[in-house]
């Protein structure tokens, strides 16, 4: 009898629990199956490109007679969802893409070459970044859309104090750096395992010609260039930084400069931006310019944002659509504009923009694109240079090196091995 | 006498530096969330007082500019549901586990336990499968549906543990008198265990408050998302950290447990007198 | 006997089968895509073992299981006693109880995510308060880099798991302590036992069960933390914080490398079953009688 009266309770329960979970899922699936064009994007330190992205959403949608949903996520959850979405073959249509990921899921994003085609047909052709990040195995694998500089900027009444110019040069910023440590305003790089350092490092290391791996992906970081990159970086280090720049992310300059003591950093403009709205005193002597010189000339690197499509899209006539929608010189034109500058073009049809002109702090930073690398260059741009990226080799290396912890000869075979280990070939 | 006076002094005052440790970064994070953005960023200012003037500015931010409500309202349905149906599972297993003899015991409880062994980095991706495939995917549903893997081991384990400190002597001259073992449980057990079930509800409950794996890999409209993916999201926008709001976030985000928590400590004091009557 | 193992097949049902459906499908999945070679994008094949056997040689993969057991053993070797301490005191008469516990509960009732947020700015080398009151206090000159040199970064990640950790330990320690009648204590008053042998020889015998309870759960979610390490330092100064999971991130989440990522999170995993085998029998072997 009891044990009747038992099973009665369980079972309800059990039953309650998967009709909830029946009737649910198939809400679901009948909700989720009309046509809704689904993008997701990283959420931009602009609120208002977020905002802008949306709205032309909205607009493509009215035209089109669809529903277009756009979601944002922060860079750093995207990666987990962009595995999540890929694994399991299902997730949104368009979704956004940094750096060096169009090389890690090449294998499942839609080949764009008709629209890309078509854009260059319109406009002209892309900056050379642009092929050499979203061009894989002999297909478009997505949609160049912004670049994020990592530029420079710079107090200028500081560097008027000490009697120094912009410094173009490595060697510039070097003699500079000096005499602004001396007045108590250090420069400051991050050395740490950071997107900041990764950003900064490579920038010295073109500069003095050095590489990781050549465009084989042959090992190639023994090499006198590296050597003089790391004696450079620990000259920096010791004589115009503070060991601050060990603790950095990738706000811990904003801070430093922020809060006043810095002189000088790599960053994008989100410093001034921040300065305008909170400390617009600082940010009247806040200035930026493009790409260092080095003796081996001009060479930059920053952010790379481009726009991809799933493979198993259910919708994917309608993303194709969109793409080409975005790049319409009126719409690409709004999108820019909301950025207020800080998204840069990597379309040469569109570097010349109002929206960099307004303020000569910005347009100092126009056709950046043209001097970018993805970090990784020249060694090919696949999985192993967003693993190098990830690893934090580089910055390691100069960290180790710059704080006297390894010699130089230890660091780079430490990182020679690194790099071996990565997949990269062993030297002959 | 003086000496329980004195006693009772050092009683008091051994606890004072937990309690500073414990509070002093919700002091500071207070103190943070009400200065202004100048404040913050000035070097010359003290870090532990306000001095030019408090601001409102960052609740308002993150209470208008933000879908903060809403994703207050998404984790309290996210951590209650299934918590109740997490409970409502463990609670005969725990028992099961702790009172009843049966072939397989302790393969179930390691099979329990299995789920822990797994970190939440890497189970999402079998879960992202399944809940794709259920058509669950950015829906809380698939928080509620997954959240029980987490709760459910902890809650068993932990009423099983509870339940072997109750005297076993009551059971046994029950089953004695002839009373089976529903009735048992009904009359006997559960009024003696609600202190443990009080317990287990309330750490699954903030198991299920806290965690964010599960919301980052399924969900991504924001009125989907929960406390801490939404945040992190709209108030931490590439290198720049919006400290005010963040802060402020943080504690409007504490302050509802807390409150369950003071709220239901009272029952758990009561109740743990009473069982401990014999 | 077989009355009560029907009993209890019927009253662990319910748990089995939620169990099969979140944990069993994905368990198994789990450990299968450790063993194979899979990449985001890319067809897998099964390769058995092999990303154990480069895992125990890479020397990052070393790194991080000498963190990972660090971290653990030493965090959890302070949690027990502070909690175990702080349980003491607050079952204690004290005045405003409920107050104080909701006070000293705080630290793990927050979400762990925003305060390791927190703390981030607390440690910053530029506005760190606490540096700020070290030199007001004259302990220090120069501010202490707390995220920047690799021991100094492992003591401060270990810091925050221990100020998040400490009230798990000793609430549930509490709970354990309330059941403990006050008869057994005052029969051995009348048999003249003093403060520490009441301690050594009724309490902490009879808060076993709990104190092996709280100890295995937190060495596993310890073993396994993540948002801690992720959130101040990512792994760095130079890998010489990284954990497994924030390893596994890394190689497995960050990079695509799905198999490799799997075996990093799943490389204890063998040893961690047998604790928990220990511990069950443990527990449910010893009968308690009062």
């Amino acid at each position: 009898m009891k044990k009747e009266f038992k099973l009665n309770k369980e079972k309800v329960l059990v039953i309650m629990f998967c009709s909830l979970l029946l009737i649910f899922s198939s809400l679901m699936y009948v909700f989720a199956q009309d046509s809704t064009l689904r993008i997701l994007m990283f959420s931009s330190f602009v609120p208002q490109n977020d905002e802008a992205l949306k709205a032309i959403g909205a607009e493509f949608g009215q035209e089109k007679g669809v529903k277009v949903e756009v979601d944002f996520v922060s860079i750093k959850d995207m990666y987990p969802k962009l595995v999540a979405q890929s694994d399991s073959k299902s997730g949104h249509d368009i979704i956004g893409l940094e750096n060096l990921l169009p090389t890690t899921y090449k294998g499942s994003l839609l080949n764009l070459d008709d629209i890309i085609e078509e854009i260059i047909a319109q406009h002209g052709p892309f900056a050379n970044i642009a092929k050499e990040i979203c061009y894989q195995d002999g297909h478009w694998k997505s949609l160049p859309w912004w670049i994020v500089p990592f530029h420079s900027t710079y107090r200028m009444d500081y560097f008027k104090d000490v009697g120094e110019q912009v410094p173009r040069t490595w060697e510039d910023l070097l003699r500079a750096g000096k005499k602004l440590k001396a007045i108590g305003h250090p420069i400051g790089i991050a050395l740490s395992a950071t997107g900041d350092s990764n950003n900064a490092l490579y920038q010295i290391m073109w500069g003095f010609g050095a590489r990781i791996a050549d465009s084989n992906g042959v090992v190639a970081i023994n090499s006198p260039e590296t050597r003089k990159a790391l004696t450079y970086v620990k000259e920096l280090y010791e004589k115009t930084m503070t060991p601050d720049v060990l603790t950095w992310d990738n706000g811990g300059n904003n801070r430093y400069m922020l809060s006043g003591i810095g002189s000088w950093t790599m960053n994008p403009i989100s410093i001034w931006v921040i300065a305008k709205r909170d400390f617009p005193e600082l940010a009247e002597q806040l200035n930026h310019y493009g790409a260092q010189y080095g003796p081996m000339g001009r060479h930059g690197a920053g952010d790379f944002y481009s726009l991809g499509i799933w493979d198993f899209s259910p919708n994917k006539a309608l993303a194709k659509e969109f793409l080409l929608y975005l790049y319409k010189e009126g719409v690409m034109n709004s999108y820019l504009e909301s950025g207020q500058g800080f998204n840069l073009a990597t379309h040469p049809f569109f570097y010349e923009h109002p929206v960099f002109h307004r303020n000569p702090k910005i347009s100092e930073l126009i056709g950046y694109a043209e001097w970018m690398h993805y970090t990784g260059w020249p060694a090919p741009a696949d999985k192993r240079a967003q693993e190098v990226y990830l690893r934090w080799t580089v910055p390691n290396m100069f960290t180790e090196v710059a704080t006297g912890i390894l010699s130089m000869d230890q660091a780079i075979s430490k990182a020679e091995k690194e790099l071996i280990e990565i997949g990269y070939k062993p030297a002959k | 006498m003086r000496r329980r006076l004195i006693k009772r002094i050092l009683d008091h005052i051994s606890i004072i530096p937990f309690l500073l440790f414990a509070f002093f970064p919700f002091y500071w994070m207070l103190i943070t969330s009400l200065k202004k953005n100048s404040e913050l960023y000035n070097l010359d200012s003290i870090p532990i007082w306000i001095k030019e003037g408090i601001t409102l500015d960052h609740y308002i931010y993150l209470l208008q500019k933000t879908e903060f409500l809403t994703w207050l309202s998404n984790t309290i349905i996210v951590s209650i549901l299934p918590t109740i149906i997490s409970l409502i599972i463990s609670f005969p297993a725990a028992y099961a586990l702790a009172r009843l003899r049966f072939r397989g015991a302790i393969l179930f409880g390691m099979g329990i336990f299995a789920a822990y062994l797994i970190p939440p980095t890497l189970l999402f991706i079998p879960f992202s499968r399944v809940i794709s495939y259920l058509k669950l995917s950015n829906s809380i549903w698939s928080l509620i549906i997954v959240y029980p893997s987490f709760m459910i081991p902890f809650s068993t384990l932990m009423l099983s543990a509870y339940f072997k400190t109750l005297p076993r002597e009551i059971e046994d001259s029950a089953m004695i008198d002839g009373c089976n073992r529903l009735q048992i449980i009904y009359k006997i057990v559960i009024p003696l265990s609600i202190p443990g079930v009080i317990t287990s509800t309330l750490f699954s409950f903030v198991f299920g408050w806290q965690n964010l794996i599960y919301t980052i890999a399924f969900i991504s409209s924001s009125s989907q998302k929960t406390l801490s993916a939404g945040i992190a999201t709209e108030l931490i926008r590439g290198d720049v950290f919006y400290w005010g709001s963040l802060m402020a976030g943080a504690l409007l985000a504490t302050l509802p447990i807390v409150l369950v928590f003071a709220f239901l400590m009272d029952y758990y004091i009561s109740g743990l007198t009473a069982g401990a009557i014999k | 006997m077989k009355k009560e193992e029907s009993t209890a097949y019927f009253m662990i049902t319910p748990a089995v089968i939620a169990l099969i459906f979140t944990v069993g499908y994905p368990l198994i999945m789990a450990i299968y895509l450790s063993m194979t070679d899979t990449e985001v994008g890319k067809s897998e094949s099964f390769i058995g073992l092999y990303n154990f056997v480069q895992l125990a040689r890479s020397p990052l993969f070393q790194t991080a299981f000498k963190n990972s057991l660090l971290y653990t053993f030493v965090t959890i070797a302070v949690k027990l006693p502070l909690g175990l301490i702080l349980a003491l005191i607050l079952n204690k008469e004290l005045k405003a109880k409920k107050f104080l516990r909701g006070i000293i509960l705080l630290p793990w009732v927050a979400p762990i995510t925003i305060s390791a947020i927190a703390w981030k700015w607390m440690y910053d080398s530029t506005y760190s308060v606490i540096n700020w009151m070290f030199i007001k206090l004259g302990l220090i000159d120069y501010g202490i880099l707390w995220l920047g040199k690799p021991w100094l970064a492992r003591v401060s990640v270990m810091i925050v798991n221990i100020w998040r950790g400490t009230p798990f330990f000793a609430i549930i320690i509490l709970a354990g302590l309330m059941t403990i009648s006050e008869d057994i204590y005052d029969a051995a008053n009348v048999d003249g036992a003093g403060t520490l042998a009441k301690f050594w020889y009724i309490t902490l015998p009879l808060l076993k069960p709990v104190i092996s309870f709280v100890v295995l759960f937190s060495t596993v979610m310890t073993i396994s933390d993540f948002p801690i390490v992720h959130i101040l330092t990512r792994g760095g100064p130079l890998n010489s914080t990284h954990l497994f999971s924030t390893l596994a991130f890394q190689i497995g989440l960050s990079t695509g490398y799905l198999g490799r990522g799997a075996a990093i999170s799943l490389f204890i995993f063998p040893f961690l079953l047998l604790v928990v085998y220990f511990q069950l029998n443990l527990m449910r072997g010893k009968r308690w009688e009062y």
